[in-house]
């Protein structure tokens, strides 16, 4: 099946929550099984937290999430127009933080639970994060 | 988030029930209000009791490490009561499940601090 959605959400803490459940929602089109949503929106939580503390500063600013589906595969892009990465090496690194009381796992969490991911980023013109999961249990089939 | 606060000062602990989902939006005022029960006490542990907590991520994350950072240091720390297991692969997957012990109710917590605390009741 093919299906897309797209999302557009001021930089707000308060949006986090809805951006977990819109795309949990449109996850849910696949077989992922509860787990494999709760783990999905753990790593949505990351990234609009991400675009919402480090691209936007909590300033003001748009936060885009574009979901798609494709077989049987999700992808999720979420997209700011912050300050831009300088260095994504860096901020790969377990424990890299800017932040006190910011534990620097939140990509650690986007890597372990999504199959894969990847930073597209331009230092003040933004950030774009991709983000790819199909449910377990397709893959054990096809295996 | 609804937050349910208990001072325990004969266990020197304060118990705090949770609800909700605990990320960035609500984890100034979470930090705040444990803040705020540990300042009238000289209480040294907290219980966190995760029962009804159906999401966190690392923001929550962060700001439960920096309480235990704190509470260690008086020689206290944190009790994690009940959590639901996508609760606990978050702390288990950030490493602090082996800091932070885990029960699965408030008494038994309770009785763990009497043990480390050797306090004794009538």
């Amino acid at each position: 099946m093919t299906n897309k959605a797209f999302l557009t959400l001021q930089s707000k803490s308060e949006n986090i929550g809805l951006a977990r459940i819109a795309v949990a929602t449109f996850s849910s089109n696949l077989d992922f099984t509860l787990s494999e949503i709760e783990e999905i929106k753990v790593a949505v939580s990351e990234a609009v937290t991400n675009c919402i503390i480090h691209a936007y500063e909590e300033k003001k600013g748009e936060i885009e999430i574009a979901m798609k589906i494709n077989e049987d595969e999700l992808s999720i892009e979420i997209i700011d127009y912050g300050k831009g990465i300088a260095d994504i090496e860096a901020v790969l690194q377990p424990s890299f933080s800017t932040k006190e009381e910011h534990m620097g796992l939140g990509l650690a969490f986007i890597d372990s639970f999504m199959d894969d991911f990847k930073i597209d980023s331009k230092v003040n013109k933004g950030t774009t994060i991709i983000m790819k999961k199909c449910p377990e249990a397709l893959k054990k089939v096809k295996n | 988030m609804k937050i349910n606060i208990e001072n325990k000062d004969s266990h020197q602990s304060v118990i705090l029930r949770l609800e909700g989902e605990l990320d960035m939006n609500n984890a100034s005022k979470f930090k705040s209000k444990i803040i705020k029960a540990f300042k009238k006490t000289n209480n040294k542990f907290l219980i966190l009791n995760l029962k009804k907590v159906n999401f966190i991520d690392s923001t929550g994350l962060g700001v439960i490490l920096g309480r235990y950072k704190v509470l260690s240091k008086k020689g206290g720390g944190i009790l994690l009561v009940a959590m639901k297991n996508q609760v606990r692969k978050i702390f288990s997957l950030a490493g602090m499940l082996n800091i932070m012990e885990e029960f699965s109710s408030e008494k038994k917590a309770l009785n763990e601090i009497n043990k480390k605390e050797e306090i004794y009741h009538d």
